[in-house]
């Protein structure tokens, strides 16, 4: 067993969308003190546990946002739910920290080393800062990771002298007991340890010796599972007003990547997004992805979002991103063949071919062909969004080009022209049907050439006035 | 002095006449003439090919519908982008195209084409992609191969005959020019690897099945001679149907089918 303790301390400004590596000060109250402050308030002066009106006197431009626990604790579902690609142990550490049971999964990512560090590179990809922290238990995990000790402890046997070198701050202990070890002389966790059991048990608590039973592995510390969800529902607010696509591109990163990596986690693919654009006045925009095949590739997400967002004209400016997933649908793992075959790989290709143009140029504007039964010639074919096999033979020669609408052809001396006399070669073909839907033709067609060379199929409209049209070009 | 003459040599900007490239990667025409004038013995793979032709319907699209329609049976797809009219579906598969390969893009805009362009050349699950772009300049087409060979992909651009002046980075470019009374005249402007070659005539714009004339007159149709420059095989004739008045008279021998009067 190797736990991987993942602690968030600036979660609270992360989960209403603030960076804290911006240039703007900004801190969360709660109450009457301040709760967390980013950096660029940490180099005025500003720190936590001030009062806000301290704060503003230090830093008059400083921004305060109230701090909203629910919208951190939706940030740390979701990403315990982004997690579970990783492991199938994964527990919330309420408020601020994620517990990874990495030790069953460890060899399918080749080694504890790689899998923290994809963990890692992950997190800091979703825009969190964070401090991690690996041991046989998961309580000392979690205090390793709380001191940001960035050490990796395998070996059980190992832990007391780790743990030792600890300060009893990473306790979390309420500030009375705090003050009470201090004022003992017990400055870490190894003083705490040379102590009887007994005699600390009684003079701070059955509580205190628990934990660090449970830490050294003394005494056994279940841990829920998070089960992931079956749906994907996030909003994101965005920290300023976005006016234009390209400025919401970070924040659908963000979004597409923990999509993805729940996805990851169940073996399921997104086959329809939805995604919400907020404004302040407005009832929200709302856009619907569809893709042809279930997909969860967030580059391939990326870029059929950001053609589609190109294609529709924000109303107003957007505040907050909402990206819906009603439907997981199972994704079985490719098959790939022993022997590299060009032809065989190309059926995922073409589908993200024909969803990217459809994203870029509308879903109509891509389509397949297919032949229908109908003498009509206008009504033997007609477009399909899926592939078609239907074999309809013809009965005479057709041309290759049909016209939307036939052209009317002037006639000169008796022969109709189209750039020059037309010579008629071969017909008539008589088509004459369609009595049963009000559409009813009765025309003979020629095969027809100009002086140019180019070869045509015109008909002769046989009912009223004996007009001549053009229908198609034999190209 | 031998240094300077392997140096000179060695650059890329000079052509040597024995220099052949085998291109395996052909494909072939289904026409005999025009394999035999092409290098590698058909239309060059991973690259783009401009067909120039001032009138449509003298057998633009005959001459590559055989190849069209083998690629479609390779399990790749065709893609057909921004078509000036509406392609018939019957016809092509009577052409013997697999319908279920085809794929047709309609983009709105003109700089939209040419994305899609180099999006359907560039995936490699197109073995072949159709255009008519109305205006390409060098640079554009020089994405375009690009593309296309990174997608191993057939390109096909159907352009006016006035660009044949312009320059182009295709790998092949044929003009054609149709005539009346004879086969229509295909000649290869630029060849990479070959030479031009002017005055191929291929049978590309007759009608090719039996046609159903109605006599103007009572008198049976008169048997006109067969032509010698005919390349097509003759089509499988049937018996000869009795003639008489009003019956119909099936053509068996003549390449060119007795002109008809029009009906009053």
């Amino acid at each position: 067993m190797l736990w991987l303790a993942v602690h968030l301390p600036d979660l609270p400004l992360e989960a209403l969308g603030q960076d804290p590596a911006a240039t703007e000060p900004v801190a969360i109250s709660e109450g009457q003190s301040l709760v967390r402050v980013n950096r660029a308030a940490a180099g005025g002066g500003v720190q936590p546990g001030q009062t806000p009106s301290e704060a503003r006197a230090l830093l008059p431009a400083l921004r305060l946002h109230p701090r909203q626990t629910d919208a951190e604790a939706n940030a740390l579902h979701h990403l315990a739910d982004w997690a579970y690609q990783f492991s199938s142990q994964v527990s919330p550490q309420a408020p601020d920290g994620l517990l990874v049971e990495t030790g069953g999964s460890q060899r399918l990512f080749g080694g504890h080393a790689v899998l923290h560090q994809r963990i890692t590179q992950g997190l800091e990809a979703l825009g969190y800062s964070h401090r991690t922290g690996a041991a046989p238990t998961p309580t000392a995990a979690w205090l390793l990771a709380r001191a940001d000790a960035r050490e990796v402890i395998t070996d059980p046997a190992a832990l007391p002298d780790a743990l030792g070198a600890l300060p009893v701050a990473v306790l979390d202990l309420p500030p009375a007991q705090h003050q009470a070890l201090t004022g003992l002389g017990l400055w870490s966790l190894g003083d705490c340890l040379a102590l009887p059991r007994r005699d600390l048990a009684r003079r701070f608590g059955a509580q205190l010796l628990l934990r660090i039973e449970r830490a050294l592995g003394e005494r056994p510390d279940p841990r829920a599972s998070h089960s992931p969800a079956t749906r994907f529902h996030r909003y994101l607010e965005l920290p300023d007003e976005a006016h234009d696509a390209q400025s919401l591109g970070f924040a659908l990163q963000r979004l597409l990547r923990e999509l993805a990596g729940l996805l990851r986690g169940l073996e399921g693919g997104a086959q329809e997004l939805a995604l919400d654009l907020h404004h302040r006045h407005q009832p929200p925009t709302e856009l619907v992805i569809g893709l042809l095949r279930p997909a969860r590739d967030p580059e391939h997400l990326l870029t059929l979002c950001q053609h589609r967002l190109d294609r529709t004209p924000l109303a107003a400016p957007v505040t907050a991103l909402c990206l819906r997933v009603e439907n997981i649908l199972q994704l079985p793992p490719e098959s790939v063949a022993l022997l590299p075959d060009h032809e065989a790989d190309t059926g995922a290709a073409h589908w993200q071919l024909a969803e990217r143009l459809g994203a870029r140029l509308g879903e109509d504007a891509v389509t397949g062909l297919s032949t229908a039964a109908d003498h009509r010639p206008e009504r033997a074919w007609r477009t399909t969004s899926e592939p078609a096999t239907t074999a309809h033979p013809p009965f005479g020669e057709r041309p290759f080009w049909l016209l939307a609408n036939p052209e009317p052809l002037p006639v000169e001396h008796g022969r109709p022209c189209w750039h020059g006399p037309l010579r008629l070669e071969c017909g008539p073909e008589r088509i004459e049907t369609g009595w049963w839907d009000g559409h009813d033709v009765s025309r003979d067609y020629y095969h027809a050439r100009n002086p140019q060379g180019s070869r045509l199929w015109i008909f002769r409209e046989r009912r009223g006035t004996g007009a001549w049209y053009l229908h198609g070009v034999f190209a | 002095m031998s240094n300077a003459v392997d140096e000179l040599l060695r650059e890329s900007r000079i052509w040597r006449a024995g220099d052949n490239h085998d291109r395996g990667d052909c494909l072939p025409s289904g026409f005999a003439e025009l394999d035999a004038a092409l290098p590698g013995g058909g239309w060059p793979n991973g690259a783009l090919t401009e067909l120039l032709h001032a009138n449509p319907g003298i057998g633009e699209l005959q001459l590559v519908l055989p190849a069209l329609a083998r690629l479609s049976r390779t399990g790749r797809w065709i893609a057909l982008v921004a078509p000036p009219q509406i392609p018939y579906a019957p016809a092509l598969a009577a052409h013997g195209v697999d319908l279920s390969r085809l794929l047709l893009v309609h983009p709105r805009a003109g700089s939209d084409t040419l994305w899609a362009l180099e999006q359907a050349m560039h995936s490699g699950s197109c073995a072949a992609v159709l255009a008519w772009p109305r205006r390409a300049g060098d640079k554009q087409l020089r994405r375009l191969q690009l593309a296309a060979e990174t997608g191993r992909c057939w390109g096909l651009l159907f352009r006016d005959a006035t660009a044949a002046q312009e320059r182009s980075p295709a790998a092949l470019r044929i003009a054609l020019q149709g005539e009346v009374d004879t086969d229509t005249r295909v000649d290869l402007l630029k060849v990479q690897g070959g030479q031009p070659r002017q005055g191929l005539r291929l049978n590309l714009n007759n009608p090719r099945t039996r046609s159903l004339p109605v006599p103007a007159s009572p008198e049976p149709a008169t048997r006109q001679p067969e032509s010698a420059t005919r390349t097509r095989a003759p089509e499988a004739s049937s018996a000869r149907v009795r003639d008489g008045i009003g019956q119909m008279q099936l053509p068996l021998g003549p390449r060119r089918p007795r002109t008809l009067q029009p009906l009053p």
